[in-house]
């Protein structure tokens, strides 16, 4: 049916051309001199005018999205890939002295050139030297973090590990995690925390943020105030599309804008964000610009493997036929606005993005999940305000052991000898899926699906679940999966201990907020 | 072993539900299908007890579940409304003709009243004349735009108080990535809120807004609804297909990602929304009536109106800018007006009117519900103000559009030229001058006096005086002005 209730308005088709005030036919649109050899959204340069006009960009870019004084320390984050290699040339020449005027004082004071290693998960461990070799050309100083150092505290000591315990299928998100030691090494966690998702969306997004994570430790640790970015406007486009479908709205602003501000201490430019794929390419040919190929999760897999690859393929279709769809969409999500920038807005333990608050009850409301509370409303709001009332420290909150008392608590898998002897503050289990983002908590799904789905496989082999104590109960208890025993063959998920230390923070703070709270003056209050 | 349900684990499992990927029994796909709806009704607060609400019903899958779903929820809630359907009726030949028959059957089942509004009644034209008139391009819009006013102009006619639309969760999450993908931020804003806010006197919303197409073809499936499936044979498969096949890969790739979609499209929501019904804050949302049918438009002219401008302008020895009342009456052999049903304003309003008068458009022009008695004879209203090309700048009128002559090529399309679209194209291949006769533009140095035959233009209006373009002079008419841009539009 049709059900269209709006303009259908579509972008002009590229095959017919505006007319350009005074275009020469076979000159190069610029200095309508040299014949062309470009022909980029439909303006046609000659060789030297269109590296002029790349780099004009890349300037303008990185004055517009850096605007703290002059004189603070870059921090490179590059991949490997081609658009890294033109940030790497780009800002090796926006940082030479100027020949003409060379007492001209420059913009930064320092670069830093910081690639994160994911060889671990995605080998190719030889790529990193490549990469070493570039930046030492360039002139600054290089940095190659594994990103398995993630698990590690910044200071370079073992936190321990956050494991499952205990999955619950019925609800759709819920992750019981509890944080102990382990013997097992931090690129073994990677791999663990990697692979036991169980799709590629999934596995792409943890690589992601968990890299992120590290490019901005190292900042910290540098003394960084800009991390410069290598994303290319199609791949803005790309990414504005796929964090949408993945529920990251809340956060777009921190992605797209050039002032977002949300890192404290920390400005992002992304010095190609007005650059497409293509012209980075071009460029890097001109200039005989080296990409070191690196890896990428998906790489080699169907466009339909995951969120990102579909959107990519999506997005570069789409800008064959429209050539102005990815300028388009990147200008749209840079109007985005939301309320990231309210005070209250706290960050997420796992990607450092804002967290949209009452998601939670969004999707509870809106993806009904728990048929008991429907049938029998009274008894589940009575069952929610006894738990508030009945709730006095802030660490017994949302502790599996305390909230959840019907489902079953099994050990958690022994990825170590020593899981009893836990010896963190966080060494009860909680639920980190309410102190999450809406987008992580997709994410928690994943493992929760794979378990159940593990389970499921296990089951039709293995002796049933063990049965009920309590008939009221029978139904939650049957459907909450045990965590996998250790002999299964899917890796156990595991998550950085920050996380946890995130969020036992955070409920401390809630809970000061929640004692304290009816001294604090509201705004809307007189 | 059989598998048995995740949320009850009592029955059989015998689906996949499509928003969660979870196995489930069909009782409980029940369940938590009509529980999101009750959550979303609930939660919006869409309705007050005793409102006469009207199912926009097209006999399709959505509006036919819709239809049964707020029947259902209507009883077991108790939410005290007055349920009844309400149909248009396009003039696509093949298409209405079942699915008004799936409306009518409809109408037994659920027991609820039924009102059929054409389009031929309300605008002259049909769907298949407009089509013939205009080919398949841009017909959507047509019927997009017309649907929307006629669903308006019937629920009038009823009385209702709300309009309910079969718009579910695909759609909305289609629409925030075609918003995305145009680069329309301002609708990129609204298009998530589940009521609609613009261009309405009664307000409109989606109770199935979170949920997924695949499960209303579900839940029709196992409840053996009686819903007739085609579609729309004009729907161009253009930009929003795409979109569209996007969107369902996405959902492939992950369930939720429809869901997680709306999620997004909800943090971008504008916080100073216009509402609609309630009492402009200080007048400060001008909300102004098409001067010409009288129907809620922010512009001078509602978008029907200037649709239609556009189909009647393309045909031959009718005047420019009748609507279809004008051109009934100034064609002795066609039907006599049954536009009874069209709400016109009494007195044509010029200036916008605040909103605390928001909606005094509908209250002073429904009939108070006994709408079959209102067939006095539609009330001439004075002559409407014909739409001007205006200054660029100040916007001072400067000639009637009735007064261009149409010339050579059909202006079917430029009915489109105001937004960018491919319709723009054939806009710019085209010739760009408007003729005009001399005696509407003696303002013009150099005209009346015949002292030249070709010089520039200037605004009449001394203190703005910008160059609006050039003229010259060919035989009777007066041509070459380009840069008159504000055409009156919607
Ligand atoms: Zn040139
Ligand atoms: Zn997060
Ligand atoms: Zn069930
Ligand atoms: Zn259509
Ligand atoms: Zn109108
Ligand atoms: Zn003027």
């Amino acid at each position: 049916m049709c059900s269209i209730d709006q303009d259908v308005d579509m972008p002009v088709p590229k095959s017919k051309i505006t007319t350009r005030r005074d275009l020469l036919q076979g000159r190069c649109h610029k200095c309508k001199e040299a014949p062309p050899v470009v022909d980029m959204k439909r303006v046609q340069y000659c060789r030297p005018c269109f590296i002029e006009s790349v780099l004009y960009r890349f300037k303008l870019a990185v004055m517009r999205g850096s605007k703290e004084p002059d004189g603070a320390k870059v921090c490179i984050a590059v991949s490997g890939g081609p658009s890294s290699s033109l940030l790497l040339e780009g800002m090796k020449r926006f940082h030479a002295i100027d020949p003409t005027n060379p007492r001209k004082r420059r913009k930064f004071s320092e670069m830093i050139v910081c690639y994160i290693d994911t060889a671990a998960v995605l080998g190719h461990s030889e790529k990193a030297v490549e990469i070493d070799q570039a930046a030492k050309e360039a002139g600054f100083e290089f940095f190659r973090v594994p990103l398995e150092s993630v698990f590690l505290n910044p200071d370079g000591s073992d936190p321990g590990v956050l494991v499952p315990q205990g999955i619950n299928a019925q609800e759709i998100i819920q992750l019981q995690m509890i944080q102990q030691s382990t013997s097992v090494t931090p690129a073994e966690r990677l791999q663990q925390c990697v692979h036991a998702l169980g799709k590629a969306t999934a596995k792409e997004e943890m690589l992601e943020l968990l890299t992120w994570k590290v490019i901005i430790r190292l900042a910290k640790r540098e003394g960084c105030a800009v991390v410069a970015r290598g994303d290319n406007s199609t791949r803005m486009a790309v990414n504005v599309i796929a964090q949408t479908s993945r529920g990251r709205g809340f956060g777009m602003p921190v992605e797209m804008s050039e002032h977002a501000g949300w890192y404290k201490g920390i400005t992002i430019v992304r010095p190609l964000r007005d650059i497409l794929a293509k012209e980075v390419a071009v460029f890097n040919r001109f200039e005989q610009i080296h990409a070191v190929l690196t890896p990428e999760f998906t790489t080699g897999m169907p466009a339909k493997a995951s969120i990102d690859r579909l959107t990519e393929a999506f997005v570069v279709g789409l800008q064959n036929e429209f050539p102005m769809t990815v300028n388009t969409v990147v200008r749209t999500a840079a109007k985005v606005v939301t309320g990231y920038t309210d005070e209250d807005t706290t960050p997420c333990p796992l990607c450092d993005g804002p967290i949209q608050k009452s998601s939670s009850d969004w999707r509870a409301r809106h993806t009904v999940s728990n048929l008991a509370a429907v049938k029998n409303p009274a008894s589940t709001t009575g069952g929610v305000k006894q738990k508030e009332d009945g709730k006095s420290s802030p660490c017994s909150n949302d502790c599996a052991c305390s909230e959840n008392v019907t489902s079953v608590t099994v050990p958690p898998p022994s990825i170590s000898t020593s899981c009893c002897s836990s010896t963190r503050a966080s060494a009860k289990p909680m639920d980190i899926s309410p102190h999450i983002c809406y987008a992580c908590q997709n994410l928690c799904r994943d493992v929760v699906d794979t378990a159940a789905a593990a389970a499921v496989t296990r089951r039709k082999t293995a002796a049933p679940l063990p049965t009920s104590q309590n008939p009221a109960s029978a139904t939650s208890i049957a459907a909450s999966i045990a965590a996998p025993p250790p002999e299964q063959q899917q890796p156990a998920f595991v998550l950085p201990a920050y996380v946890a230390e995130a969020v036992v923070s955070r409920k401390g703070r809630d809970w000061m907020k929640k004692e304290i709270g009816e001294f604090l003056i509201e705004d809307g209050e007189d | 072993m059989p598998k048995l349900c995740v949320l009850c684990n009592a029955q059989r499992a015998v689906l996949k539900r499509p928003k969660t990927a979870q196995q489930i029994c069909r009782d409980c796909f029940y369940a938590v299908f009509e529980t999101e709806v009750h959550n979303t009704i609930l939660h919006n607060n869409l309705f007050q007890r005793g409102d006469k609400v009207a199912i926009a019903a097209s006999g399709g899958k959505d509006s036919t579940v819709l239809a049964h779903v707020m029947t259902t929820l209507n009883d077991r809630y108790n939410y005290g409304l007055d349920l009844c359907l309400l149909s248009v009726d396009e003039g696509i030949t093949g298409y209405r003709d079942d699915s008004l028959e799936t409306v009518k059957r409809n109408e037994q089942q659920y027991k609820i009243p039924l009102k059929i509004v054409s389009y031929a009644e309300l605008y002259g034209w049909s769907m298949d004349a407009i089509v013939k008139e205009i080919g398949m391009k841009n017909n959507c819009t047509f019927c997009g735009v017309f649907r929307r006013q006629a669903l308006d102009r019937g629920a009038a006619l009823l009385g209702v108080d709300h309009i309910v639309t079969g718009h579910n969760a695909d759609d909305i999450a289609e629409t925030v990535l075609m918003n995305i993908l145009r680069g329309d931020f301002s609708r990129l804003q609204r298009c998530t809120s589940i009521r609609t806010a613009t261009d309405e006197t009664i307000p409109r919303s989606k109770p199935f807004k979170y949920t997924y197409e695949k499960e209303i073809v579900m839940y029709a499936y196992f409840k053996k609804l009686d819903y007739f499936s085609t579609e729309c044979i004009y729907s161009p498969n253009a930009y929003r297909g795409y979109a569209r096949a996007f969107l369902k890969d996405l959902e492939a790739v992950r369930p939720s990602a429809i869901m997680d979609i709306i999620h997004s499209g909800e943090a971008w929501e504008s916080k100073v929304e216009v509402k609609m019904g309630a009492k402009g804050k200080d007048g400060k949302v001008a909300v102004g009536s098409c001067e010409r049918c009288g129907y809620m438009s922010s512009q001078k002219l509602c978008k029907a109106c200037v649709l239609l401008e556009g189909l009647n302008k393309g045909l031959p020895k009718v005047a420019i800018g009748n609507s279809a009342k004008y051109r009934d009456s100034t064609r002795p052999g066609a039907k006599p007006p049954t536009h009874d049903a069209l709400p016109i304003s009494s007195t044509t309003t010029t200036t916008p009117i605040p909103t605390t008068t928001t909606t005094a458009p509908s209250t002073s022009t429904i009939a108070p519900s006994s709408s079959t008695s209102q067939t006095t004879p539609t009330p001439t209203p004075t002559a409407p103000l014909t739409p001007h090309l205006r200054c660029k700048k100040c916007r001072t009128r400067l000639v009637p559009l009735t007064s261009l002559s149409t010339h050579d090529q059909g202006t079917g399309q430029s009915a489109f030229g105001f937004r960018k679209r491919d319709a723009a194209l054939e806009v710019a291949t085209r010739c760009q001058s408007h003729h005009v006769a001399e005696t509407d533009v003696d303002w013009i140095a150099g005209v009346a006096d015949g002292s030249r035959t070709e010089d520039k233009v200037l605004c009449p209006n001394n203190t703005c005086a910008v160059k609006l373009g050039a003229w010259s002079w060919a035989g009777k008419v007066f041509a070459k002005m380009r840069m008159f841009r504000e055409v009156a539009k919607c």
